[in-house]
């Protein structure tokens, strides 16, 4: 334990406050902990750094949200990158973004899997019945592609490739295991779904589809579909192994 | 009783009578039971079952819409109706539902906490409400065995406008119930007016007038463990001055059943005001007043666009 900073704080109006000590380096339960220290990324960033050193314009050329037509304010984009676990909630988080921006790419992905083309693998599957009901192809909902399109690997597959995992502010549950027992795909996947969000509540419901349709679910090698087909090819390989 | 006398021929052809009985009453219960399925499947057939209609003209349905799909909205998997049941349907059903419900409740009340969100979501389209709504739409569930309506020589057309379900389960945690059933149904109808004009706006219509039409009571779903704590960091955080609780008035202090109102106070912005037989319970009440004035906000209409939350107070 080492003594960093001690000042007085002034501002109350009903006297001063003694020296406050704050905490550098590991977590000690009541101690105030240095914002120096604990506003940072498990990759080393500080979270003041993210608007001074131009990091949000990274994370919107990365999204390619200029493509679209798309103009997030800063403290927006700051928002979507923020966990609920950082800082214990003293920084805007992006719960509720990804609350509403789940919920629109889950409803995205059930009307990709509709507009799909009827398999021959359905085909033979259902012998008697009609999988399309009035133009659409009820048949793939439900099934592992269409669950994998919006999985948590995906979708920290997708910022992961795009080099903006790393951009991410959150907390880790114990800094000494695994990416699986600290839920790092969870939070990946929330920050997407903030995006999203903010896309679907700033700018309306038609220019974020847009964005989910051509971005997300395109055919480029590095879309949501393109990923989890790969994730599911990868998954049958080592099945059959 | 002898074998002989089992193998008297009166009684072993009386025995075979009844086997050449009971093999074409069976034939025939097989074919009344194919007619249900085949009836179901073909989307070309018109279907005129009284329930179907009513159902249909109830609930203003699109024209679009065929009965042979109200139909397959009210058959569940487990009645055996193999790959032409509702479980599609429903999944699509259900995120429809999610998203105009959360998409309406955020507009409303932008600062909602996400648990608070989530249980205002879960108070509209859950199960026991869903199955509400269907009952209150007429939905009636098929109470009776196919032998049962075979030997009633009841019209097959009438089980097809009823909900068709089989709880197979003893199990009370993995039971599919009637309102199991009810819900996935009333879903499956929600989705089936989507895949008729598939434009997410007249359904959202749909949908507010029959699930967000309903009243919900946000405030009810809040409990403050720490109200006074949370709102000193609330304030905090929003950058207004430390909140100070303040005696308003007061009756019977030395009675024995005295009354406080106290005030919270930010400056000279009162924030919120509370009641209660101690000072503690008042100041308590008072705290909660005002985190219930902050987080069940409702913008004004036109007043502004959009609210973006920063999420709750941590504590």
């Amino acid at each position: 334990m080492s003594l960093t900073k001690i000042g007085l704080n002034l501002s109350t109006k009903f006297g001063v406050r003694n020296g406050s000590y704050l905490h550098v380096g590991t977590r000690v339960r009541g101690l105030k902990r240095d914002p120096v220290e604990s506003l940072k990324n498990p990759h080393g960033l500080h979270y003041d750094s993210l608007v001074k050193d131009g990091h949000v314009s990274t994370v919107k050329q990365g999204l390619n949200l200029e493509k679209y037509g798309i103009d997030l304010p800063d403290d927006i984009i700051t928002q979507c990158l923020t966990h609920k676990s950082f800082a214990q909630g003293i920084k805007p988080y992006n719960q509720k973004l990804s609350i509403i921006g789940g919920h629109f790419v889950k409803y995205q992905a059930c009307l990709h899997s509709l507009g799909l083309p009827v398999s021959e693998r359905q085909l033979s599957q259902s012998v008697q019945s009609e999988p399309v009901i009035n133009g659409l192809n009820f048949g793939m909902l439900g099934k592992g592609s269409s669950k994998m399109l919006i999985s948590k690997q995906s979708t920290a597959e997708f910022l992961q490739r795009r080099n903006l995992d790393k951009l991410v502010f959150w907390n880790k549950r114990d800094t000494q295991k695994s990416h699986k027992y600290n839920g790092e795909y969870t939070v990946l996947q929330t920050v997407l779904n903030s995006v999203v969000g903010s896309v679907y509540l700033l700018h309306g419901q038609d220019k974020a589809t847009e964005y989910v349709l051509h971005e997300l679910f395109s055919d480029n090698s590095d879309s949501l579909t393109k990923i989890s087909e790969s994730l599911l090819a990868n998954r049958d390989t080592t099945e059959k192994l | 009783m002898s074998v002989l006398k089992l193998l008297n021929p009166v009684r072993v052809r009386g025995f075979a009578s009844c086997a050449r009985l009971y093999q074409s009453e069976l034939s025939s219960l097989k074919e009344y039971k194919n007619t249900i399925s085949t009836l179901l499947k073909n989307p070309a057939h018109e279907l005129t079952s009284p329930n179907l209609v009513a159902l249909h003209s109830r609930l203003r349905l699109p024209q679009g819409l065929s009965y042979s799909l109200l139909s397959r909205c009210l058959t569940c998997r487990s009645s055996g109706e193999v790959n032409y049941d509702n479980v599609s349907l429903n999944i699509f059903g259900k995120s429809l539902l999610t998203l105009a419900v959360t998409s309406e409740l955020m507009k409303k009340y932008p600062r909602l906490p996400g648990v608070v969100l989530n249980a205002a979501v879960d108070a509209y389209i859950n199960d026991h409400v869903l199955s509400n709504v269907g009952r209150s739409w007429g939905i009636e569930p098929e109470t009776q065995s196919v032998v049962d309506r075979y030997a009633k020589k009841e019209n097959v057309t009438i089980t097809l406008g009823k909900l068709r379900y089989f709880q197979n389960s003893v199990d009370e945690l993995h039971n599919f119930t009637e309102n199991n059933a009810m819900a996935v149904a009333v879903r499956s109808i929600f989705a089936a007016v989507y895949s008729v004009d598939k434009d997410f706006n007249q359904t959202h219509k749909f949908i507010a007038d029959h699930i967000l039409s309903r009243k919900l009571d946000v405030k009810d779903l809040f409990a403050f463990e720490q109200p006074t704590r949370e709102l000193a960091a609330l304030c905090r955080r929003q950058g207004l001055e430390r909140p100070v609780s303040k005696l308003l008035a007061e009756n019977g202090r030395l009675s024995k059943s005295p009354l406080f109102i106290v005030g919270v106070f930010s400056g000279e912005e009162k924030l919120g005001e509370g009641y209660g037989s101690s000072l503690k319970e008042a100041k308590a009440r008072a705290a909660t007043d005002a985190l219930l004035k902050w987080y069940c906000y409702e913008p004004v209409h036109g007043q502004q666009n959009v609210v973006i939350d920063q999420g709750e107070v941590l504590v």
